[in-house]
């Protein structure tokens, strides 16, 4: 048998490897080293040199309104989360019932629901600003005094703001929970559909012992990235409401913000990233412990 | 290679001769038929020397605003076609004053920035040491005609008495009232108190709204001109904030408990939270019956004008209410142009142009006429009897006149307007009292700092 003779490429694939690690290197793991760095130091935009110092770590906890941010923030982001998987599901399953049915406009329907998803994040929340408005030009204030009903501050009382900027993104986050999904039912076999309804089963039962459990991978894949996403969303949130009324709706994104831009504080500002960035890595863990480990029992 | 050398000889001298003997310049092309002034660019596409410079939207030629956009299109295409080897390449700065003072920050140290651009005359100092000296531009004439405290605050830097930027507009938050339904306007907290309540009484929407979206504006507008007319100071002279201290916090509670009142007598309504920007204060005062007095800034008065049409002329521009109808006092703002160009051909063309469209004695009435700013060279105020007859251009300089005080330009600043916006807002919302607000704001003012 003739042996195959490989050359010095095939022997130290580094090689082939180099210009994507340059890239990594250079384009992600320097500009995340380089901000966990800067939380250890007092540099600020004004002044041209900087200390290493734990007291950016200490001024986001010294804040007497940091667990106010944390709260909305968290509140924000699980809201976002269940409602845009509820949503999402409740959507796909209408879509690909739609889809096998052959009824008219489905295709339609799936286009329109993505398209919120399309759009900038800044012009979903400017647009939002003109349809919630107090003002007269407040498109849904307007309707509501046509009908005789009072006004709403959905930008000006702090509950109506949070609420109001929740809906917003799930408004805007729902179709990329419903494209998930919906890939996901494609691949369920109609065989076992089918075998169910011999069996008796109705259509609460065949989602709850076929539908869920195989789309469970899906949705867990789902869950974690509608977090992360939810997480650091900064551009709708700025665009609607600023963080305000009164930091009402004042998410860590914005915080972070509001650390380099208006204090010029980018020790500070990194040290938010940072959490931010733990909070992230905590959930791409709960991830890897919830799919792939629980993929991998299920082979063995 | 001898014949080599030869040639190259003669190859040599040739061009020698054509490089030494050309005793014309080189002529500047222009295509027929152009458009000096487009969204990216102003003059001849064809010139040598590009010029960048960075302004506001609303001072740009892209602006929305009909008369600002003429006069601004006009003034540089005349520019323009006297300097016809000159282009210059417009930027658009952030609209948040903070994104864009920071941004502008950057791009100072990084040695990035534009050849020219508008900095907020507060923060000028902040770049002195990337600012190129335009002395030699302005005639001592000339530099004796700006207000002295234009100079002071910003112009001219202390370390080196070098002139490093020019203030071309000032202007400041007051009053604007229909005086068909406010036939005098309120100069005391109780006055505002009254008349609000009597327009309610009247039936018009509002008492009185002013600008409450998180914005410099809550600072610079509903608070600071009042602190100030207390007596109030926001830092000691090193720049360390001391606004929460005793005296000056006895002073910030008074303006948050006047907010406060308001906001209890249903005068002013907590909707005031969602007003961020001049659009919305504008709809108001078109609207029918919806509101009738409010603080706005003087630079309202080319959107006022351009949407209110006839009904402008029923409205009027007072100071800032204060505690007694004694006191006056405004906070007046505004914009230097400066420069950061080391090459001395193009500083010298970019001063020129901004002579002509902001800053010099003609461009600076003309800027200030269409925009509805008010201008800071004596001599303006004086030959250009617009100034002077113009019912707002007056009221704009009077209320300044009779009482002014700057915002401190420390570092410092940013972080305490942060906060005190944030505790005024608190307090419009009903979630802490005024002396709470303070409070709360000085504490994260303290840790912020620290």
């Amino acid at each position: 048998m003739t042996r195959i003779k490989h050359g010095p490429l095939y022997r130290h694939p580094l090689k082939w490897l180099m210009p994507m690690i340059v890239m990594l290197g250079l384009f992600y793991c320097y500009p995340l080293f380089d901000v966990v760095r800067f939380s250890f130091t007092n540099a600020s935009i004004l002044k041209p040199t900087y200390n290493y110092t734990f007291n950016s770590y200490l001024k986001v906890f010294g804040d007497p309104e940091v667990l106010g941010t944390f709260i909305v923030t968290f509140i924000f982001v699980f809201s976002n989360v269940i409602m845009q998987i509820v949503l999402g599901m409740l959507i796909a399953l209408l879509i690909n019932s739609g889809m096998k049915h052959r009824l008219p406009f489905t295709e339609g329907g799936r286009t329109i629901v993505l398209i919120a998803w399309m759009i900038p994040g800044v012009l979903v929340g400017l647009v939002w600003r003109l349809i919630l408005s107090g003002s007269n030009f407040g498109i849904l204030n307007y309707l509501f005094e046509v009908a005789g009903l009072p006004r709403v501050g959905f930008l000006s009382e702090p509950n109506w703001a949070l609420f109001s900027t929740t809906c917003v993104n799930i408004w805007r986050g729902t179709a990329f929970s419903m494209i998930m999904q919906y890939a996901g039912l494609q691949k369920i076999p109609e065989q076992l559909y089918e075998a169910a309804r011999v069996d008796g089963a109705n259509v609460f039962q065949q989602f709850w012992k076929i539908t869920l459990p195989l789309l469970r991978n899906i949705v867990f894949i789902n869950l974690v990235l509608i977090t992360i996403y939810t997480f650091n969303t900064f551009d709708m949130i700025m665009a609607l409401t600023g963080g305000g009324p009164a930091r009402s709706t004042e998410v860590l994104t914005l915080s972070a913000y509001k650390q380099m831009f208006k204090f010029f504080d980018m020790g500070t500002g990194s040290a938010v990233a940072v959490i931010l960035l733990l909070i992230n890595l905590t959930m791409a863990v709960l991830y890897y412990r919830f799919i792939l480990r629980d993929s991998s029992a299920e082979a063995q | 290679m001898r014949k080599t050398v030869i040639i190259g000889m003669a190859l040599l001298i040739g061009v020698a001769a054509w490089a030494g003997g050309s005793s014309e310049p080189k002529k500047v092309t222009v295509p027929d038929n152009i458009q000096w002034v487009t969204a990216d660019r102003i003059g001849n596409p064809n010139a040598s020397i590009s010029i960048s410079f960075a302004v506001d939207n609303t001072y740009s030629h892209l602006t929305q605003t009909a008369s600002r956009k003429e006069y601004l299109t006009k003034r540089m295409e005349e520019w323009a076609k006297m300097n016809p080897d000159v282009k210059l390449i417009p930027q658009i700065l952030a609209a948040n004053n903070n994104e864009r003072l920071a941004k502008q920050l950057e791009q100072a140290a990084t040695g990035s920035q534009v050849d020219a651009a508008m900095i907020d005359g507060q923060f000028v100092p902040l770049f002195y040491r990337w600012l190129q000296p335009i002395d030699k531009y302005f005639t001592k004439e000339e530099m004796d005609d700006w207000f002295e405290w234009c100079k002071k605050e910003a112009m001219i830097d202390p370390a080196d008495g070098k002139m490093k930027a020019a203030w071309f507009i000032t202007n400041t938050v007051g009053l604007w009232y229909n005086k068909e339904a406010v036939p005098k306007p309120p100069k005391s907290w109780d006055d505002v108190i009254t008349v609000g309540k009597d327009l309610k009484s009247k039936g018009w929407q509002y008492g009185m709204l002013a600008w409450g979206g998180k914005n410099e504006q809550i600072s610079y507008g509903s608070v600071m001109p009042m602190f100030f007319g207390l007596g109030g100071n926001l830092v000691d002279k090193d720049g360390k904030p001391i606004y929460g201290d005793a005296a000056n916090k006895a002073k910030l509670a008074e303006v948050f408990a006047f907010w406060d009142r308001a906001v209890k007598e249903g005068i002013v309504p907590q909707r005031v939270l969602d007003i961020n920007n001049n659009g919305d204060l504008a709809a108001e005062a078109v609207k029918d019956k919806s509101v009738a007095m409010f603080l706005g800034g003087s630079w309202l008065y080319s959107i006022l004008k351009d949407n209110l049409k006839d009904k402008f002329a029923n409205w009027e521009f007072a100071g800032t209410p204060q505690k007694s109808g004694e006191m006056r006092m405004q906070v007046p703002g505004g914009y230097c142009m400066a420069f950061f160009s080391k090459d001395q051909k193009k500083l010298e063309l970019a001063v020129s142009f901004m002579k002509y469209v902001f800053l010099g004695k003609d461009g600076m009435a003309g800027w200030c006429q269409a925009a509805g700013y008010t201008p800071v060279r004596n001599s303006v105020l004086k030959d250009f009897p617009f100034f002077s007859q113009d019912k707002f251009q007056s009221a704009f300089g009077q209320v300044i006149a009779a009482g002014a005080r700057l915002r401190p330009n420390t570092s410092t600043y940013p972080i305490i307007s942060e906060h005190i916006q944030e505790g005024w807002q608190n307090v419009i919302l009903q979630k802490q009292t005024p002396a709470d607000a303070v409070d709360n704001a000085f504490k994260k003012t303290l840790n912020q700092i620290k």
